[in-house]
């Protein structure tokens, strides 16, 4: 259960939702930091004023002594909530590139000068990260962000929050470091590269992709090698695992074609694109990249896997 | 039939731990299967939280809570009052533990226990009730701390350390709110029949036996406090009823009406203040007699000189008095009151009516006659016991004659008899004597112990005068106590044994301390508010008063607790820096002060040149020290490492050592 603002005070939400980025590091102080009951805290609330009337009632004076403990008991702890935001500092840590359809990670890195335990640190209504601040030094943790679509990822506020200690109060702060995630196009995966089995729509890449790979014969199995690769109907009758192995010639490249793609529509093109170069990356198997407006030579490993993803994600998209 | 998860274990044993402690002072009064029933569901809920159970379905619950319900109805054959309510409730609170799933259940719960608790409070609101009180608070507000922890969990210790420093800092909002909150008289609704069943005290009507067996208790009746010099046991004769009803065997109170004649005080008045205990009946005891004019607010003086109130009372009661014990006796009454005085059953008990018929005949006048029938109490071997045998059939009969072993109410109930059965109008009084002074606190305890009954016999031109027959008997009953004048080798009831000198010592001292508990705790109620703001000098409060009070008193406690809460800005910061003090305190103690304006790096430099062998710790710590105050990015632990190193650092004096 998570109050937000917008539900008490729309105006006042209004206001905070003004797009005030932050640069730098963030300490949380008076200024930024928000507190209001929670519904539990409502609840206790009304346990109160039930046992008032029953202490005044019966007029038991320990009644009243209990009421009014746990009232005190209940500011106290709106003290110790909102003690348990403030002084945290607040840097950015950065958030590593993601497919669509998964979740990005926005790293946030937490630092305070005492411990600051229970922290949720969330984005909208996503399920929060849980941070214990307990020992000095920064702590990194991830808030999601689900990635829908390619492109840059901009989730804007994150909300950092506690109801540490009693949980009667939600004391919460936004922070807003601008920072952006890469999104690369979903991976669709309908062409396999080791198979050579083609895909009837992608006929202009299947040609350049036989001659690259020829199927030679079968050996043992190493730990390391594919499960795709294992020949498992061969396996079978050998009571061995057997690992099909492809011949490579050095010579050959594979070019991955945006225009060489049967796929009416551009997004569908970049998906597919996005799949074989995982493909050709788990294959170890060298390739190039010709987009209409740009081409990356062939290679292979991190870089350039890094390269052709950005490419495709930023493909038509002017803040590249 | 569910398999239980949540919460883990340690959390689940907790909270039922809790929750059968917050139940546990109920066991007595609940029924026995009651009881068993929900010690059965917490280790139900225990064993489920093990998996060595499954958690029942719904429709289980509902079954478990109906039949539980009936049990409670066909029990108390009601489903409402004191008693049944509390029971119905303790029966709730344990099915809801059957029904913890999840989080939200938990916290229920946790309410659900704070409030059961001050259930506690309809039957018993002593000091050591209170300590359960905080003692509770502390479990229930540990588990709220566990339960708002959504993934880790600090560890016990710490919970329960920020558990107790939450209460301490409750304490003063508790404070405030206690003395300042409007207290409005009366209950805001009725209250149930039973609210205060079980209440010990006098009743109106006597029979032989009633007073011997309130005599067993050692509950408290009310205490005392004189104003002026204590008054010497003769006097301290607290009356609550007259009884002149005599039916054969029991004594019965007629109803009263208020004195209307004006009275001529005589003698010396008392001035005292009684704190009476809840006895839930309408009669006030006061010492004999009382002056009307100095009755409290609702007390009424009637013609039998008993004080009453319109409702019974229901809550410890303090009112203050002024008797006049040398009052010679009273000629004011109703107009039916002397024939009244001397009606008896027309038949019954006849060995005494023909004894008091023959003595009359012996006797000069009224006074030779009452004085032969004392006598005869005083000089023929009648003895005066806590536990006489039963009498069946013609009860004064059987006492004067063939038992003769008695307590107060047969020696009164007997004599009054015997004056009637000779024509001359007697009466029974009930109430209290003597009493026990406690010199701590300054008051006298009067005790149900000290019970008594006594009778008013009439003479004309005189009135209503008190005549003792116990003290005919046993004068030291009125002179030092029931346990004085009961004979030698009869099993006393234990508070009566004499204790020694410091047993009553510590008896006296929890005495006061439980009187100062109900004055200013228990008692504190709008009287006592208005008197005390009074008294302050703040004049007569309104409750618009006290809400300002209210309002500004908070407002400043929890002001000055977020100035101590929020201060702590540098926590860790504040952590090394002791640590660090330490460490130079003991190097300044090996001849190695630190100077004010040398820098750690440069206090190292020196010291390490100064002893070589100390050396690496002396330059382990300092790099810790430089690490934590200046670095940038501290590492996990490092605080705890440079704790613990400085807390091993004690270097002797000299390296040779």
């Amino acid at each position: 259960m998570k109050i937000s603002p917008q539900r008490f005070f729309p105006l006042l939400a209004n206001l905070i939702r003004s797009r005030r980025i932050d640069d730098g590091a963030v300490v949380l102080d008076r200024k930024r930091i928000y507190i209001l009951p929670t519904r539990r805290g409502l609840l206790f609330a009304v346990f109160l004023l039930a046992m008032l009337l029953g202490s005044i009632n019966y007029a038991l004076s320990l009644g009243f002594v209990l009421t009014f403990l746990l009232a005190g008991l209940g500011l106290v702890g709106m003290l110790h909530t909102y003690r348990n935001l403030a002084g945290v500092r607040i840097t950015a840590g950065g958030a590593a590139p993601v497919f669509a359809g998964e979740m990005a990670q926005f790293y946030l890195c937490l630092e305070a000068p005492g411990a600051r335990p229970a922290l949720g640190l969330a984005w909208k209504k996503q399920p929060p990260q849980w941070v214990d601040l307990l020992e000095p030094g920064p702590h990194c943790a991830p808030a999601s962000v689900p990635a829908t679509q390619r492109g840059w990822l901009a989730p804007g506020r994150f909300t950092l929050f506690t109801r540490f200690p009693l949980g009667l109060f939600q004391a919460w702060s936004y922070v807003n470091f601008g920072s952006r995630c890469l999104v690369y196009p979903k991976p669709i995966a309908s062409f396999d590269l080791a198979q050579g089995e083609s895909a009837d729509q992608s006929g202009a890449l299947t040609t350049q992709i036989e001659g690259a790979e020829d199927f030679t014969g079968l050996r043992d199995a190493r730990p390391s090698d594919a499960p795709r690769h294992i020949a498992w109907k061969a396996s079978t009758k050998s009571e061995k695992l057997l690992t099909k192995q492809f011949s490579t010639p050095g010579a050959a490249t594979l070019w991955l074609d945006f225009n060489a793609l049967a796929d009416p529509d551009i997004e569908t093109r970049l998906s597919r694109l996005a799949g074989m170069i995982l493909e050709a990356e788990h294959l170890q198997q060298a390739y190039g990249l010709r987009l209409p407006s740009i081409e990356f030579t062939p290679d292979l490993g991190e870089s350039q896997r890094a390269r052709c993803l950005r490419a495709l994600a930023l493909f038509g998209i002017q803040d590249a | 039939m569910l398999k239980s998860a949540w919460p883990p274990l340690p959390l689940l044993t907790g909270l039922l731990a809790t929750m059968a402690l917050v139940i546990a002072p109920h066991a007595t009064r609940l029924p026995l299967w009651l009881t068993a029933f929900a010690a059965c569901i917490i280790a139900w809920r225990y064993l489920a939280g093990r998996g060595k159970l499954p958690l029942p379905n719904k429709w289980l619950l509902l079954a478990l809570a109906i039949a539980a319900t009936v049990g409670i109805l066909l029990q108390y054959h009601t489903l409402f009052g004191r008693d049944a309510d509390v029971a119905l409730f303790t029966l709730m609170v344990s099915l809801k533990l059957l029904e913890l799933k999840n989080e939200r259940d938990a916290w229920l719960t946790v309410f659900l226990g704070y409030f059961l608790v001050i259930t506690h409070f309809l039957y018993s609101q002593n000091l050591f009730i209170a300590a359960y009180l905080f003692l509770i608070a502390w479990l229930l507000t540990t588990l709220l701390i566990a339960f708002s922890q959504p993934r880790a969990h600090l560890p016990w210790p710490v919970q329960f350390k920020l558990s107790a420093k939450l209460l301490l800092q409750a304490v003063p909002v508790m404070l405030v709110l206690f003395v300042l909150f409007p207290r409005v008289a009366g209950p805001l609704w009725g209250m149930p029949q039973d609210a205060f069943a079980g209440m010990t005290g006098l009743s109106d009507t006597m029979s032989p036996g009633a007073i011997s067996r309130l005599a067993q208790s050692d509950a408290v009746a009310f205490r005392v406090e004189f104003t002026g010099p204590l008054p010497p046991p003769a006097q301290r004769y607290f009356r609550v009823l007259v009884l002149d009803r005599f039916d054969g065997r029991t004594w019965h109170a007629s109803r009263t009406q208020a004195m209307q004649d004006s009275l001529t005080a005589q003698g010396q008045g008392v001035r005292y203040n009684i704190t009476l205990e809840p006895h839930d009946k309408p009669w006030l005891p006061v010492m004999d007699f009382a002056d009307p004019t100095t009755l409290p607010i609702g007390g009424q003086l009637n013609y039998d000189f008993s004080v009453t109130q319109k409702d019974t009372v229901q809550q410890r009661k303090r009112y203050s008095v002024t008797s006049y014990p040398a009052f010679g006796g009273s000629l004011s009454m109703e107009v039916d009151a002397l024939p009244r005085a001397t009606r008896l059953p027309a038949a019954g008990n006849p060995r005494g009516r023909a004894l008091a018929v023959k003595v009359a005949t012996e006797s000069r006048n009224q006074e030779e006659f009452v004085n032969k029938m004392l006598s005869r109490f005083h000089d023929e071997p009648y003895v005066y016991t806590l536990n006489p045998p039963r009498l069946l059939g013609e009860s004064v009969d059987e006492f004067l004659f063939d038992t003769r072993r008695g307590f107060c109410e047969h020696y009164a109930g007997s004599f009054a008899y015997l004056m009637r059965a000779a024509g001359i109008p007697a009466r029974i009084v009930t109430g209290y004597q003597g009493g026990e002074f406690n010199q701590l606190g300054n008051y006298l305890i009067v005790r149900q112990a000290d019970a008594h009954a006594w009778t008013e016999v009439w003479f004309a031109g005189r009135g209503w005068v008190r005549i003792d027959p116990t003290a005919a008997v046993a004068a030291s009953r009125i002179e030092q106590g029931l346990a004085s004048a009961l004979p030698a080798g009869e099993a006393l009831p234990f508070f009566l044994r004499e204790p020694s000198p410091w047993m009553r010592q510590l008896k006296f001292s929890w005495d006061t301390l439980n009187n100062r508990w109900n004055q200013w705790v228990l008692g504190y109620d709008q009287e006592r508010q208005v008197s005390l703001f009074a008294r302050l000098g703040f004049g007569i409060v309104s409750w618009q008063d006290l809400g300002l009070y209210l309002l500004v008193g908070v407002g400043s406690v929890i002001g000055v607790l977020a100035l101590f809460t929020l201060r702590g800005r540098r926590e860790y910061a504040g952590k090394v820096e002791r640590a660090y003090a330490t460490f130079c305190t003991r190097m300044a103690r090996i001849g190695i002060a630190r100077a004010a304006n040398e820098g750690p790096l440069d206090f190292a430099a020196r010291a390490k040149a100064l002893r070589p062998d100390l050396a690496s710790r002396i330059e382990g710590i300092t790099r810790l020290y430089i690490a934590l105050r200046y670095g940038a990015n501290a590492q996990a632990g490092w605080v705890q490492e440079m704790i613990m190193l400085i807390a091993r650092f004690r270097p002797r004096k000299s390296a040779s050592e």
